[in-house]
Protein backbone atom coordinates (compact mmCIF):
# COMPACT_ATOMS: atom_id res chain seq x y z
CA UNK A 1 0.00 0.00 0.00
CA UNK A 2 1.36 3.38 -1.19
CA UNK A 3 0.98 7.12 0.25
CA UNK A 4 0.51 9.62 -2.74
CA UNK A 5 -0.76 12.55 -0.79
CA UNK A 6 -0.88 13.73 2.74
CA UNK A 7 -1.73 16.47 4.62
CA UNK A 8 -1.02 17.38 8.12
CA UNK A 9 -3.44 20.43 9.41
CA UNK A 10 -2.72 21.03 12.87
CA UNK A 11 -4.35 24.66 14.44
CA UNK A 12 -3.75 25.89 17.96
CA UNK A 13 -6.70 27.44 19.05
CA UNK A 14 -6.48 30.67 21.00
CA UNK A 15 -9.33 32.77 21.92
CA UNK A 16 -11.90 31.51 19.12
CA UNK A 17 -12.25 28.89 17.06
CA UNK A 18 -10.43 30.22 13.47
CA UNK A 19 -12.86 31.22 10.41
CA UNK A 20 -11.42 28.50 8.07
CA UNK A 21 -13.83 29.62 4.79
CA UNK A 22 -11.36 32.33 4.72
CA UNK A 23 -8.77 29.82 3.69
CA UNK A 24 -10.84 27.55 1.64
CA UNK A 25 -10.89 27.21 -1.97
CA UNK A 26 -14.30 25.80 -1.89
CA UNK A 27 -17.50 27.31 -0.04
CA UNK A 28 -20.10 24.65 0.60
CA UNK A 29 -23.79 26.22 1.96
CA UNK A 30 -24.40 25.40 5.56
CA UNK A 31 -20.81 24.47 6.31
CA UNK A 32 -20.01 24.19 9.80
CA UNK A 33 -16.61 24.29 11.80
CA UNK A 34 -16.27 20.64 11.18
CA UNK A 35 -17.23 20.54 7.79
CA UNK A 36 -14.69 23.82 6.70
CA UNK A 37 -11.92 21.65 8.95
CA UNK A 38 -12.27 18.77 7.06
CA UNK A 39 -12.39 20.31 3.53
CA UNK A 40 -9.37 22.38 4.72
CA UNK A 41 -7.26 19.43 5.21
CA UNK A 42 -8.54 17.88 2.50
CA UNK A 43 -7.46 20.35 0.12
CA UNK A 44 -4.26 20.90 1.16
CA UNK A 45 -4.01 17.24 0.47
CA UNK A 46 -5.22 16.74 -2.62
CA UNK A 47 -3.11 20.27 -4.18
CA UNK A 48 -1.66 17.82 -6.67
CA UNK A 49 -3.82 15.01 -7.37
CA UNK A 50 -7.28 14.45 -8.98
CA UNK A 51 -9.03 11.38 -7.49
CA UNK A 52 -11.09 9.32 -9.48
CA UNK A 53 -14.66 9.26 -8.77
CA UNK A 54 -14.69 5.77 -7.98
CA UNK A 55 -12.41 6.35 -4.90
CA UNK A 56 -12.95 5.10 -1.59
CA UNK A 57 -13.48 7.51 1.68
CA UNK A 58 -13.11 7.10 4.96
CA UNK A 59 -13.29 9.70 7.78
CA UNK A 60 -12.46 8.88 11.36
CA UNK A 61 -13.16 11.14 14.32
CA UNK A 62 -13.13 10.78 18.18
CA UNK A 63 -16.33 13.12 19.17
CA UNK A 64 -17.87 13.86 15.33
CA UNK A 65 -19.08 17.35 14.59
CA UNK A 66 -19.18 18.29 18.58
CA UNK A 67 -20.74 21.77 17.93
CA UNK A 68 -23.74 21.06 15.78
CA UNK A 69 -24.44 18.25 18.41
CA UNK A 70 -24.41 20.64 21.21
CA UNK A 71 -26.37 23.16 19.55
CA UNK A 72 -29.03 20.57 18.83
CA UNK A 73 -29.18 18.99 22.63
CA UNK A 74 -29.35 22.76 23.53
CA UNK A 75 -32.79 23.74 21.67
CA UNK A 76 -34.02 20.18 22.90
CA UNK A 77 -33.42 20.01 26.49
CA UNK A 78 -32.30 23.81 27.49
CA UNK A 79 -34.62 25.96 25.31
CA UNK A 80 -37.14 22.95 24.92
CA UNK A 81 -37.39 23.40 21.04
CA UNK A 82 -37.05 21.42 18.05
CA UNK A 83 -34.03 21.45 16.53
CA UNK A 84 -33.03 23.37 13.11
CA UNK A 85 -32.91 20.83 10.35
CA UNK A 86 -29.42 21.29 9.01
CA UNK A 87 -27.86 21.45 12.57
CA UNK A 88 -29.84 17.71 12.58
CA UNK A 89 -28.07 17.15 9.51
CA UNK A 90 -24.80 17.93 10.55
CA UNK A 91 -24.67 16.32 13.86
CA UNK A 92 -25.49 13.06 11.73
CA UNK A 93 -22.03 11.61 11.12
CA UNK A 94 -22.84 10.44 7.31
CA UNK A 95 -22.91 14.17 6.38
CA UNK A 96 -19.21 14.92 6.35
CA UNK A 97 -19.52 12.23 4.21
CA UNK A 98 -21.33 13.71 1.82
CA UNK A 99 -20.38 17.07 2.07
CA UNK A 100 -16.60 15.93 0.79
CA UNK A 101 -17.96 13.02 -1.38
CA UNK A 102 -19.94 16.08 -3.22
CA UNK A 103 -16.94 18.85 -3.14
CA UNK A 104 -14.48 16.22 -4.80
CA UNK A 105 -16.52 14.20 -6.91
CA UNK A 106 -16.37 10.67 -5.14
CA UNK A 107 -18.96 7.94 -5.27
CA UNK A 108 -17.06 5.17 -4.04
CA UNK A 109 -17.48 3.54 -0.61
CA UNK A 110 -18.11 6.25 2.38
CA UNK A 111 -17.13 5.28 5.94
CA UNK A 112 -17.40 7.51 9.34
CA UNK A 113 -15.29 5.69 11.75
CA UNK A 114 -14.14 6.31 15.47
CA UNK A 115 -10.53 5.89 15.00
CA UNK A 116 -7.82 6.44 12.62
CA UNK A 117 -6.25 3.57 12.68
CA UNK A 118 -8.77 1.16 12.44
CA UNK A 119 -10.09 2.93 9.87
CA UNK A 120 -6.77 2.54 7.94
CA UNK A 121 -7.02 -1.49 8.49
CA UNK A 122 -10.30 -1.11 6.37
CA UNK A 123 -8.60 1.09 3.84
CA UNK A 124 -5.54 -1.19 3.86
CA UNK A 125 -8.15 -4.18 2.93
CA UNK A 126 -9.55 -1.92 0.25
CA UNK A 127 -6.27 -1.23 -1.36
CA UNK A 128 -5.29 -4.37 -1.46
CA UNK A 129 -8.63 -5.01 -3.36
CA UNK A 130 -7.17 -2.73 -6.07
CA UNK A 131 -9.20 0.55 -4.88
CA UNK A 132 -7.50 4.21 -4.17
CA UNK A 133 -8.86 5.51 -0.86
CA UNK A 134 -9.05 8.80 0.33
CA UNK A 135 -8.68 9.09 4.73
CA UNK A 136 -8.35 11.11 7.18
CA UNK A 137 -8.78 12.42 10.71
CA UNK A 138 -10.63 15.08 12.08
CA UNK A 139 -11.21 16.69 15.16
CA UNK A 140 -12.78 19.73 16.08
CA UNK A 141 -12.56 21.96 19.07
CA UNK A 142 -15.53 22.44 21.33
CA UNK A 143 -16.54 26.76 20.53
CA UNK A 144 -16.94 27.04 24.10
CA UNK A 145 -13.46 26.98 25.20
CA UNK A 146 -13.32 26.69 28.81
CA UNK A 147 -16.31 23.62 28.14
CA UNK A 148 -13.81 21.90 25.95
CA UNK A 149 -10.54 22.69 28.65
CA UNK A 150 -12.91 21.21 31.45
CA UNK A 151 -14.10 18.52 29.50
CA UNK A 152 -10.97 16.92 28.20
CA UNK A 153 -8.90 17.87 30.70
CA UNK A 154 -6.37 19.68 28.78
CA UNK A 155 -4.60 23.48 28.52
CA UNK A 156 -3.61 23.69 24.93
CA UNK A 157 -6.48 22.96 22.64
CA UNK A 158 -5.96 22.00 18.76
CA UNK A 159 -8.00 20.94 15.93
CA UNK A 160 -6.82 18.40 13.37
CA UNK A 161 -7.41 17.86 9.77
CA UNK A 162 -4.97 14.83 8.50
CA UNK A 163 -5.52 12.78 5.26
CA UNK A 164 -3.77 10.57 3.01
CA UNK A 165 -4.47 8.96 -0.54
CA UNK A 166 -3.53 5.40 -0.18
CA UNK A 167 -3.28 2.80 -3.27
CA UNK A 168 -1.52 0.42 -4.71
CA UNK A 169 1.29 1.07 -6.77
CA UNK A 170 0.46 3.22 -9.43
CA UNK A 171 2.61 2.98 -13.12
CA UNK A 172 3.53 6.46 -13.62
CA UNK A 173 3.04 7.81 -10.62
CA UNK A 174 5.32 8.83 -7.81
CA UNK A 175 4.62 7.56 -4.56
CA UNK A 176 5.63 9.71 -1.19
CA UNK A 177 5.53 6.05 1.00
CA UNK A 178 5.15 2.38 1.39
CA UNK A 179 2.97 1.26 3.99
CA UNK A 180 3.78 -2.38 4.36
CA UNK A 181 3.61 -5.25 7.19
CA UNK A 182 0.39 -4.12 8.58
CA UNK A 183 -0.70 -6.53 11.30
CA UNK A 184 -3.78 -6.43 13.85
CA UNK A 185 -2.50 -5.95 17.45
CA UNK A 186 -4.61 -7.26 20.15
CA UNK A 187 -5.70 -4.85 22.94
CA UNK A 188 -3.08 -6.27 25.37
CA UNK A 189 -0.09 -4.99 23.13
CA UNK A 190 1.16 -1.60 24.57
CA UNK A 191 0.35 1.35 22.14
CA UNK A 192 3.79 3.63 21.46
CA UNK A 193 2.64 5.26 18.72
CA UNK A 194 -0.22 7.99 17.84
CA UNK A 195 -1.82 9.12 14.85
CA UNK A 196 0.22 13.04 14.82
CA UNK A 197 3.13 10.56 14.82
CA UNK A 198 2.26 8.91 11.09
CA UNK A 199 1.57 12.63 9.77
CA UNK A 200 5.05 14.14 11.76
CA UNK A 201 6.91 11.57 9.86
CA UNK A 202 5.65 12.06 6.73
CA UNK A 203 5.88 15.68 7.11
CA UNK A 204 9.54 15.34 8.47
CA UNK A 205 11.86 15.55 5.74
CA UNK A 206 14.76 15.08 7.75
CA UNK A 207 13.37 11.51 9.46
CA UNK A 208 14.92 8.47 8.83
CA UNK A 209 13.70 6.56 5.67
CA UNK A 210 11.73 3.78 7.29
CA UNK A 211 9.87 3.72 10.55
CA UNK A 212 8.28 0.84 11.96
CA UNK A 213 4.96 1.94 13.75
CA UNK A 214 3.16 0.89 16.95
CA UNK A 215 -0.44 1.64 16.94
CA UNK A 216 -3.64 1.22 19.24
CA UNK A 217 -5.22 -1.41 16.72
CA UNK A 218 -2.38 -2.06 14.14
CA UNK A 219 1.38 -2.17 13.84
CA UNK A 220 3.02 -1.46 9.74
CA UNK A 221 6.12 -0.38 8.92
CA UNK A 222 6.32 3.26 6.72
CA UNK A 223 9.05 3.17 4.24
CA UNK A 224 9.53 6.61 2.66
CA UNK A 225 9.92 6.62 -1.47
CA UNK B 1 -16.74 -17.36 1.44
CA UNK B 2 -18.75 -15.89 4.62
CA UNK B 3 -21.32 -17.47 6.21
CA UNK B 4 -23.69 -16.27 9.27
CA UNK B 5 -22.29 -18.66 11.78
CA UNK B 6 -25.02 -16.98 14.42
CA UNK B 7 -27.21 -14.55 15.43
CA UNK B 8 -29.48 -12.44 18.20
CA UNK B 9 -32.16 -9.84 18.41
CA UNK B 10 -33.90 -7.32 21.20
CA UNK B 11 -36.30 -5.22 19.11
CA UNK B 12 -40.11 -3.72 19.71
CA UNK B 13 -41.07 -7.28 18.64
CA UNK B 14 -39.43 -9.18 21.23
CA UNK B 15 -36.37 -9.77 22.92
CA UNK B 16 -35.19 -12.23 20.94
CA UNK B 17 -35.17 -13.49 17.29
CA UNK B 18 -37.23 -16.39 17.63
CA UNK B 19 -39.95 -14.55 19.68
CA UNK B 20 -39.63 -11.66 17.73
CA UNK B 21 -40.28 -13.51 14.56
CA UNK B 22 -42.82 -15.60 16.15
CA UNK B 23 -44.69 -12.26 17.16
CA UNK B 24 -44.41 -11.30 13.30
CA UNK B 25 -46.85 -14.07 12.58
CA UNK B 26 -49.37 -13.25 15.17
CA UNK B 27 -48.31 -9.32 15.43
CA UNK B 28 -48.81 -8.16 18.92
CA UNK B 29 -46.10 -4.95 18.75
CA UNK B 30 -47.32 -1.97 18.58
CA UNK B 31 -45.88 1.84 18.98
CA UNK B 32 -46.10 3.86 21.82
CA UNK B 33 -47.31 7.24 21.34
CA UNK B 34 -44.74 10.11 22.99
CA UNK B 35 -45.61 13.22 24.24
CA UNK B 36 -45.51 15.19 21.00
CA UNK B 37 -48.15 12.41 19.59
CA UNK B 38 -44.76 11.19 17.62
CA UNK B 39 -44.78 7.13 18.13
CA UNK B 40 -42.17 5.25 19.21
CA UNK B 41 -41.03 1.22 18.91
CA UNK B 42 -39.74 0.42 22.04
CA UNK B 43 -37.94 -2.31 23.11
CA UNK B 44 -39.44 -2.70 26.45
CA UNK B 45 -39.53 -0.56 29.53
CA UNK B 46 -36.56 0.94 28.77
CA UNK B 47 -34.17 2.07 31.20
CA UNK B 48 -31.22 4.10 30.52
CA UNK B 49 -29.01 2.37 33.19
CA UNK B 50 -29.69 -0.89 31.07
CA UNK B 51 -27.72 0.62 27.82
CA UNK B 52 -24.59 -1.80 28.02
CA UNK B 53 -26.25 -4.23 29.90
CA UNK B 54 -28.59 -4.84 27.31
CA UNK B 55 -26.16 -4.32 24.41
CA UNK B 56 -23.78 -6.95 26.18
CA UNK B 57 -26.70 -9.60 26.82
CA UNK B 58 -27.42 -9.95 22.62
CA UNK B 59 -23.56 -10.06 22.20
CA UNK B 60 -23.13 -12.97 24.78
CA UNK B 61 -26.42 -14.89 23.08
CA UNK B 62 -24.86 -14.67 19.45
CA UNK B 63 -21.01 -15.74 20.77
CA UNK B 64 -22.48 -18.22 22.84
CA UNK B 65 -25.03 -19.78 19.60
CA UNK B 66 -21.75 -20.01 17.57
CA UNK B 67 -19.67 -21.90 20.33
CA UNK B 68 -16.83 -20.18 19.79
CA UNK B 69 -13.92 -20.86 22.15
CA UNK B 70 -12.49 -18.43 24.28
CA UNK B 71 -9.55 -17.99 22.02
CA UNK B 72 -11.64 -17.58 19.22
CA UNK B 73 -13.61 -15.11 21.06
CA UNK B 74 -10.25 -13.56 22.18
CA UNK B 75 -9.13 -12.56 18.47
CA UNK B 76 -12.97 -12.14 16.96
CA UNK B 77 -13.12 -8.64 15.14
CA UNK B 78 -15.84 -6.45 16.58
CA UNK B 79 -17.71 -4.69 14.28
CA UNK B 80 -20.46 -1.69 15.69
CA UNK B 81 -22.99 0.12 13.52
CA UNK B 82 -24.99 2.51 15.15
CA UNK B 83 -26.26 5.98 14.30
CA UNK B 84 -26.80 7.51 17.87
CA UNK B 85 -23.92 5.74 19.91
CA UNK B 86 -23.93 7.10 23.47
CA UNK B 87 -26.70 9.71 22.60
CA UNK B 88 -28.86 7.73 25.07
CA UNK B 89 -26.45 7.78 27.75
CA UNK B 90 -25.34 11.71 27.32
CA UNK B 91 -28.86 12.54 26.97
CA UNK B 92 -29.76 10.80 30.36
CA UNK B 93 -26.91 12.57 31.95
CA UNK B 94 -27.88 15.98 30.94
CA UNK B 95 -31.49 15.62 31.73
CA UNK B 96 -29.89 14.15 35.22
CA UNK B 97 -26.91 17.03 35.96
CA UNK B 98 -27.42 19.43 33.15
CA UNK B 99 -23.46 18.44 32.11
CA UNK B 100 -23.47 18.73 28.29
CA UNK B 101 -21.99 15.40 26.53
CA UNK B 102 -20.75 13.98 29.92
CA UNK B 103 -19.38 11.05 27.62
CA UNK B 104 -18.10 12.14 24.32
CA UNK B 105 -15.14 9.63 23.62
CA UNK B 106 -17.25 7.79 20.89
CA UNK B 107 -14.47 4.81 21.48
CA UNK B 108 -15.33 4.50 24.79
CA UNK B 109 -18.46 2.52 23.88
CA UNK B 110 -16.32 0.08 22.14
CA UNK B 111 -13.78 -0.62 25.04
CA UNK B 112 -16.78 -0.69 27.39
CA UNK B 113 -18.43 -4.18 24.69
CA UNK B 114 -14.83 -5.22 24.39
CA UNK B 115 -13.74 -5.76 28.47
CA UNK B 116 -17.08 -7.65 28.93
CA UNK B 117 -16.74 -9.86 26.18
CA UNK B 118 -12.97 -10.25 26.88
CA UNK B 119 -12.53 -9.62 23.00
CA UNK B 120 -9.00 -8.44 22.46
CA UNK B 121 -9.02 -8.44 18.50
CA UNK B 122 -9.49 -5.83 16.14
CA UNK B 123 -12.14 -2.88 16.89
CA UNK B 124 -13.89 -0.93 14.79
CA UNK B 125 -17.38 1.53 14.89
CA UNK B 126 -18.81 2.48 11.90
CA UNK B 127 -21.39 5.38 11.99
CA UNK B 128 -23.02 6.23 8.76
CA UNK B 129 -26.74 7.38 9.67
CA UNK B 130 -29.25 4.26 8.60
CA UNK B 131 -26.56 2.42 6.96
CA UNK B 132 -24.56 2.00 9.79
CA UNK B 133 -24.83 -1.61 11.14
CA UNK B 134 -25.19 -2.54 7.09
CA UNK B 135 -21.83 -1.27 6.48
CA UNK B 136 -20.83 -2.70 9.68
CA UNK B 137 -21.72 -6.34 8.27
CA UNK B 138 -19.87 -5.57 4.49
CA UNK B 139 -16.76 -4.43 6.11
CA UNK B 140 -16.56 -7.39 8.41
CA UNK B 141 -17.08 -10.07 5.45
CA UNK B 142 -14.33 -7.90 2.98
CA UNK B 143 -11.45 -7.99 6.19
CA UNK B 144 -12.44 -11.60 6.86
CA UNK B 145 -12.11 -12.70 3.36
CA UNK B 146 -8.74 -10.62 3.31
CA UNK B 147 -7.79 -13.01 5.70
CA UNK B 148 -7.04 -10.53 8.79
CA UNK B 149 -9.48 -11.72 10.57
CA UNK B 150 -11.45 -15.27 10.56
CA UNK B 151 -14.36 -14.09 12.19
CA UNK B 152 -16.75 -11.05 13.17
CA UNK B 153 -19.19 -9.98 15.39
CA UNK B 154 -21.17 -7.51 14.15
CA UNK B 155 -23.28 -5.00 16.52
CA UNK B 156 -26.10 -3.40 15.30
CA UNK B 157 -27.33 -0.55 18.26
CA UNK B 158 -30.10 1.61 18.61
CA UNK B 159 -31.56 2.81 20.96
CA UNK B 160 -34.49 5.42 22.33
CA UNK B 161 -32.48 9.56 22.11
CA UNK B 162 -34.52 12.28 21.71
CA UNK B 163 -32.34 13.57 19.26
CA UNK B 164 -33.03 11.52 16.47
CA UNK B 165 -37.04 11.97 17.30
CA UNK B 166 -36.94 15.55 16.77
CA UNK B 167 -34.32 15.59 14.24
CA UNK B 168 -36.42 13.42 11.75
CA UNK B 169 -39.48 15.48 13.17
CA UNK B 170 -37.90 18.90 12.04
CA UNK B 171 -37.63 17.06 8.32
CA UNK B 172 -41.08 16.16 8.85
CA UNK B 173 -40.31 12.85 8.07
CA UNK B 174 -42.36 11.20 11.12
CA UNK B 175 -45.85 10.13 10.89
CA UNK B 176 -48.38 9.99 13.48
CA UNK B 177 -50.22 7.41 11.73
CA UNK B 178 -48.96 3.68 10.40
CA UNK B 179 -45.19 3.31 8.60
CA UNK B 180 -47.01 2.48 5.14
CA UNK B 181 -44.48 0.94 2.86
CA UNK B 182 -44.71 1.96 -0.82
CA UNK B 183 -48.41 2.89 -0.60
CA UNK B 184 -49.98 5.87 -2.26
CA UNK B 185 -51.47 7.37 1.30
CA UNK B 186 -47.60 6.81 2.91
CA UNK B 187 -46.66 9.74 4.74
CA UNK B 188 -43.56 9.07 7.17
CA UNK B 189 -41.69 6.79 9.06
CA UNK B 190 -41.61 5.75 12.86
CA UNK B 191 -38.60 5.10 14.87
CA UNK B 192 -37.82 2.29 16.89
CA UNK B 193 -35.41 0.25 19.26
CA UNK B 194 -33.21 -2.33 18.68
CA UNK B 195 -30.04 -4.11 19.35
CA UNK B 196 -28.99 -7.31 17.29
CA UNK B 197 -25.27 -9.38 16.89
CA UNK B 198 -24.18 -11.10 13.84
CA UNK B 199 -21.08 -13.52 13.35
CA UNK B 200 -19.74 -14.01 10.64
CA UNK B 201 -16.94 -16.37 9.53
CA UNK B 202 -16.34 -19.00 7.05
CA UNK B 203 -17.48 -21.72 8.99
CA UNK B 204 -20.89 -22.81 6.27
CA UNK B 205 -24.34 -22.48 7.66
CA UNK B 206 -27.51 -21.88 5.85
CA UNK B 207 -26.97 -18.42 5.15
CA UNK B 208 -24.18 -16.59 3.03
CA UNK B 209 -23.48 -13.93 2.65
CA UNK B 210 -22.55 -13.95 -0.82
CA UNK B 211 -22.08 -9.80 -1.45
CA UNK B 212 -22.06 -6.41 -0.57
CA UNK B 213 -21.35 -2.76 -1.36
CA UNK B 214 -21.20 0.65 -0.16
CA UNK B 215 -21.93 3.97 -2.33
CA UNK B 216 -21.97 7.69 -2.05
CA UNK B 217 -25.00 9.26 -3.81
CA UNK B 218 -23.74 12.83 -3.95
CA UNK B 219 -27.36 14.04 -5.76
CA UNK B 220 -28.91 14.99 -2.55
CA UNK B 221 -28.00 15.03 1.69
CA UNK B 222 -31.77 13.76 2.15
CA UNK B 223 -32.82 12.21 -0.30
CA UNK B 224 -31.77 8.78 -2.64
CA UNK B 225 -32.06 9.00 -6.24
CA UNK B 226 -33.14 6.33 -8.02
CA UNK B 227 -30.23 5.83 -10.38
CA UNK B 228 -27.95 5.64 -7.61
CA UNK B 229 -30.25 2.64 -6.33
CA UNK B 230 -30.27 1.07 -9.50
CA UNK B 231 -26.65 1.37 -9.93
CA UNK B 232 -25.70 -0.05 -6.35
CA UNK B 233 -27.79 -2.97 -6.89
CA UNK B 234 -26.19 -3.59 -9.87
CA UNK B 235 -22.96 -3.70 -8.71
CA UNK B 236 -23.95 -5.64 -5.50
CA UNK B 237 -25.08 -7.94 -8.11
CA UNK B 238 -21.80 -8.47 -10.23
CA UNK B 239 -19.76 -8.74 -6.97
CA UNK B 240 -22.10 -11.99 -6.82
CA UNK B 241 -21.60 -13.05 -10.35
CA UNK B 242 -25.58 -12.74 -10.77
CA UNK B 243 -27.91 -11.23 -12.66
CA UNK B 244 -31.53 -9.48 -11.65
CA UNK B 245 -33.50 -12.73 -12.61
CA UNK B 246 -31.39 -14.55 -9.85
CA UNK B 247 -32.90 -12.87 -7.19
CA UNK B 248 -35.70 -14.26 -5.28
CA UNK B 249 -36.70 -11.81 -2.93
CA UNK B 250 -36.44 -7.96 -2.11
CA UNK B 251 -35.79 -6.66 1.54
CA UNK B 252 -36.49 -2.78 0.30
CA UNK B 253 -35.52 -0.20 2.83
CA UNK B 254 -38.94 0.97 2.95
CA UNK B 255 -39.42 3.70 5.58
CA UNK B 256 -42.68 4.92 4.29
CA UNK B 257 -41.30 8.19 3.55
CA UNK B 258 -42.63 10.13 0.24
CA UNK B 259 -39.27 10.26 -1.72
CA UNK B 260 -37.41 7.63 -0.40
CA UNK B 261 -39.64 5.14 -1.51
CA UNK B 262 -40.36 6.91 -4.56
CA UNK B 263 -36.83 6.85 -5.55
CA UNK B 264 -36.46 2.71 -4.42
CA UNK B 265 -39.63 1.74 -6.24
CA UNK B 266 -38.97 3.46 -9.37
CA UNK B 267 -35.19 1.48 -8.84
CA UNK B 268 -36.32 -1.74 -8.30
CA UNK B 269 -39.25 -1.48 -11.04
CA UNK B 270 -36.23 -0.41 -13.41
CA UNK B 271 -33.70 -3.10 -11.87
CA UNK B 272 -36.34 -5.97 -11.52
CA UNK B 273 -39.32 -5.70 -14.10
CA UNK B 274 -40.05 -9.61 -13.35
CA UNK B 275 -40.92 -8.52 -9.83
CA UNK B 276 -39.47 -10.74 -7.36
CA UNK B 277 -41.08 -10.85 -3.89
CA UNK B 278 -40.43 -7.53 -2.12
CA UNK B 279 -40.80 -6.72 1.57
CA UNK B 280 -40.43 -4.37 3.90
CA UNK B 281 -39.77 -5.05 7.67
CA UNK B 282 -40.03 -1.55 9.03
CA UNK B 283 -43.95 -1.76 9.68
CA UNK B 284 -42.94 -4.43 12.62
CA UNK B 285 -40.25 -2.82 14.52
CA UNK B 286 -39.94 0.75 13.37
CA UNK B 287 -37.15 2.37 11.62
CA UNK B 288 -34.42 1.22 13.54
CA UNK B 289 -31.54 3.84 11.84
CA UNK B 290 -28.37 2.50 12.63
CA UNK B 291 -29.23 -0.86 13.46
CA UNK B 292 -31.72 -1.71 11.11
CA UNK B 293 -29.03 -2.76 8.70
CA UNK B 294 -28.24 -6.50 11.37
CA UNK B 295 -31.75 -6.08 12.81
CA UNK B 296 -33.70 -6.64 9.50
CA UNK B 297 -31.08 -9.35 8.47
CA UNK B 298 -31.84 -11.01 11.54
CA UNK B 299 -35.79 -10.60 11.15
CA UNK B 300 -35.63 -12.26 7.65
CA UNK B 301 -33.16 -15.44 9.12
CA UNK B 302 -34.54 -16.04 11.47
CA UNK B 303 -38.38 -16.14 9.54
CA UNK B 304 -36.52 -18.24 7.05
CA UNK B 305 -35.55 -20.49 10.13
CA UNK B 306 -39.27 -20.54 11.24
CA UNK B 307 -40.06 -21.43 7.36
CA UNK B 308 -41.72 -18.13 5.74
CA UNK B 309 -41.06 -14.73 3.87
CA UNK B 310 -43.01 -11.98 6.63
CA UNK B 311 -45.58 -10.04 4.31
CA UNK B 312 -45.53 -5.90 4.51
CA UNK B 313 -48.00 -4.32 6.78
CA UNK B 314 -50.29 -1.71 6.10
CA UNK B 315 -50.10 -1.41 2.37
CA UNK B 316 -53.80 -1.18 1.06
CA UNK B 317 -53.33 1.33 -2.21
CA UNK B 318 -51.05 0.95 -5.25
CA UNK B 319 -48.79 4.19 -5.40
CA UNK B 320 -50.23 6.40 -8.59
CA UNK B 321 -46.63 6.80 -9.27
CA UNK B 322 -45.25 3.19 -9.43
CA UNK B 323 -46.85 -0.17 -9.75
CA UNK B 324 -44.71 -1.47 -7.01
CA UNK B 325 -46.85 -3.90 -4.83
CA UNK B 326 -45.35 -5.40 -1.81
CA UNK B 327 -45.72 -9.07 -0.27
CA UNK B 328 -49.04 -9.07 0.71
CA UNK B 329 -49.41 -12.42 2.73
CA UNK B 330 -46.62 -14.74 4.74
CA UNK B 331 -45.51 -16.81 2.02
CA UNK B 332 -43.45 -19.88 2.45
CA UNK B 333 -39.59 -19.84 2.89
CA UNK B 334 -37.63 -20.10 -0.44
CA UNK B 335 -34.01 -21.06 -1.11
CA UNK B 336 -32.20 -19.06 -2.93
CA UNK B 337 -30.73 -15.03 -3.27
CA UNK B 338 -32.31 -12.60 -0.93
CA UNK B 339 -31.48 -8.79 -1.52
CA UNK B 340 -31.33 -6.28 1.14
CA UNK B 341 -31.39 -2.58 0.55
CA UNK B 342 -30.20 0.42 3.04
CA UNK B 343 -30.52 3.89 2.36
CA UNK B 344 -29.19 6.91 4.91
CA UNK B 345 -28.67 10.39 5.29
CA UNK B 346 -26.00 11.73 3.45
CA UNK B 347 -26.26 9.53 0.40
CA UNK B 348 -24.87 6.67 2.31
CA UNK B 349 -26.08 3.29 0.61
CA UNK B 350 -26.12 -0.21 1.17
CA UNK B 351 -26.92 -3.09 -0.74
CA UNK B 352 -26.27 -7.13 0.46
CA UNK B 353 -26.95 -10.46 -1.10
CA UNK B 354 -27.54 -12.89 1.15
CA UNK B 355 -28.25 -16.94 -0.03
CA UNK B 356 -30.02 -19.46 1.89
CA UNK B 357 -29.67 -22.75 1.57
CA UNK B 358 -32.71 -24.09 3.90
CA UNK B 359 -31.97 -25.32 7.01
Amino acid sequence: MYIYAFSNHQEVVFEQLSDKKKLLKTRVNRADNFVNLTLLGIEKCLQNIVLKKETHLYISSKDGNINSTIKILEAIFRKKQLPMPFNFLNSVNASILFFVAKNFGLEGKGIFTDSFDSALLQAYVDVKNGKTVLIGRVNEAIADLDLHRKKFKVQEITEQSQWLVLSPKQEGENALAQISDVKIKTSEQATKHSTNDLFDFLEDNNSQSSYPFNCKHLSFVVRKC
Amino acid sequence: MVYIESYALSCALGKSAKSSVENIKEFTSEPSTLSDKNKYYYIDEHQEQDYYESIIKIAKEALEEANLSQEAINKIGLFIGTSSAKLPINEALLKQTDEMLAQPNLSEMSSIIMNALEIKGFNTIISTACTSSANALVQAKEMIESGLIEKALVLGIELFNELSIKGFNSFQLLTQDKIRPFDQHRDGVILGEGISAIVLGKRPSAFQFVSGSIMLDTLSITSPMSQSLVTIMQQTLQKADLLPKDISVIKAHATGTFQNDLAEAQALNELFPNHPYIIALKPYIGHTMGACGTNEVVLLLEALKQNFIPKTLNFTTKSSDYPLVPLSINSPAIKGYYLLNYLGFGGNNCCLILKYSGV
